[in-house]
């Protein structure tokens, strides 16, 4: 890295150290409502990719939703692990399999429709390391994932997670599509993302 | 009738879902937005053949949790103990 910060004339900071050493912005969309949303034509040209996302909820007639990833360009979700907790009480999940890949990992909870509070949102963040790495013929790859909020300003009613999940790629550097859907309703409403590439 | 389409491949566990001849029309289906880094641009779309499957697959998979019979915490871990930790458990409730 270098021992002096870049600084041309044109801009305050180089972009060639930008793009090896900085954090770019990819892509961006604030309070999607719909089915689902997705993120297509993934540069591959970074070290890391990273998600910072807020929800308002899910359509779902219960309190709670989940937050479902798909990646379906090609690469297949095998397996996700969580440990969260909603109020006082923690759980460890785990889902998908091996033999069969549900393509939907789970990357943070929400509000349902029965549990949505007037202002109260959760967010998120998911790191895909190495996102890139090239050298092998397939790879496991891993993303990890936080993510935390509330669906109304009741007791009991806030959470806190940790989510990781594994995912295959037939090539180095498939991950080309990111997709976000509700876990269980059909709806997710005032869905906003940001995705920074880096490295 | 119209000719089943072929199951875009690494997707098979889709396959009893599968079944494009039978799905609604475009104009009825769930809607999805898009943003593609490349073009920088946002659009909404009908959800393709592939993810009104996979549709059908996540409901299917979220009625055969609502479904399944719920296990105490306490006891799935209780489950995967080995035989000695099961012992000395007993031991220390006795």
């Amino acid at each position: 890295m270098p021992t002096t910060f870049p600084v041309s004339s044109a801009t305050f900071i180089d972009t060639a150290y930008l793009n090896a050493y900085g954090a770019r912005l990819l892509g961006k969309a604030d309070n999607i409502s719909a089915a689902a949303t997705s993120i297509v034509q993934i540069p591959q040209t970074y070290k890391h990719l990273m998600v910072a996302w807020k929800a308002k909820g899910t359509n779902v007639a219960a309190a709670s939703d989940r937050i479902a990833m798909r990646l379906p360009s090609t690469s297949n979700i095998y397996v996700n692990q969580d440990v969260h907790g909603v109020g006082a009480t923690t759980t460890a999940e785990e889902g998908g399999s091996a033999t069969q890949p549900d393509f939907s990992g789970i990357v943070g909870l929400c509000a349902g429709a029965s549990g949505t509070g007037a202002n109260n949102f959760s967010v998120g963040q998911i790191w895909f390391p190495n996102y890139t790495d090239a050298g092998l013929t397939a790879l496991y790859q891993h993303w990890l994932a936080i993510s935390g909020g509330s669906w109304n300003s009741s007791t009991g009613a806030i959470h806190a997670g940790i989510y990781n999940g594994q995912y295959y790629t037939a090539t180095p550097g498939g991950l080309a599509s990111i997709q976000f859907q509700p876990y269980s309703g059909t709806t997710l409403a005032n869905f906003s993302w940001r995705l920074y590439g880096m490295g | 009738m119209a000719r089943k389409s072929k199951l875009p491949e690494g997707h098979e566990h889709l396959e009893p879902y599968w079944h494009p001849e039978t799905f609604p029309k475009a104009k009825d289906r769930p809607i999805a937005h898009e943003f593609d880094c490349e073009t920088q641009t946002e659009s909404m779309r009908p959800f393709t053949d592939l993810e009104y499957a996979d549709l059908l697959h996540r409901q299917a998979l979220a009625e055969a949790a609502d479904a399944a019979p719920k296990i105490h915490p306490l006891v799935a871990q209780v489950a995967t103990m080995t035989d000695a930790d099961k012992a000395a458990l007993k031991e220390a409730l006795s």
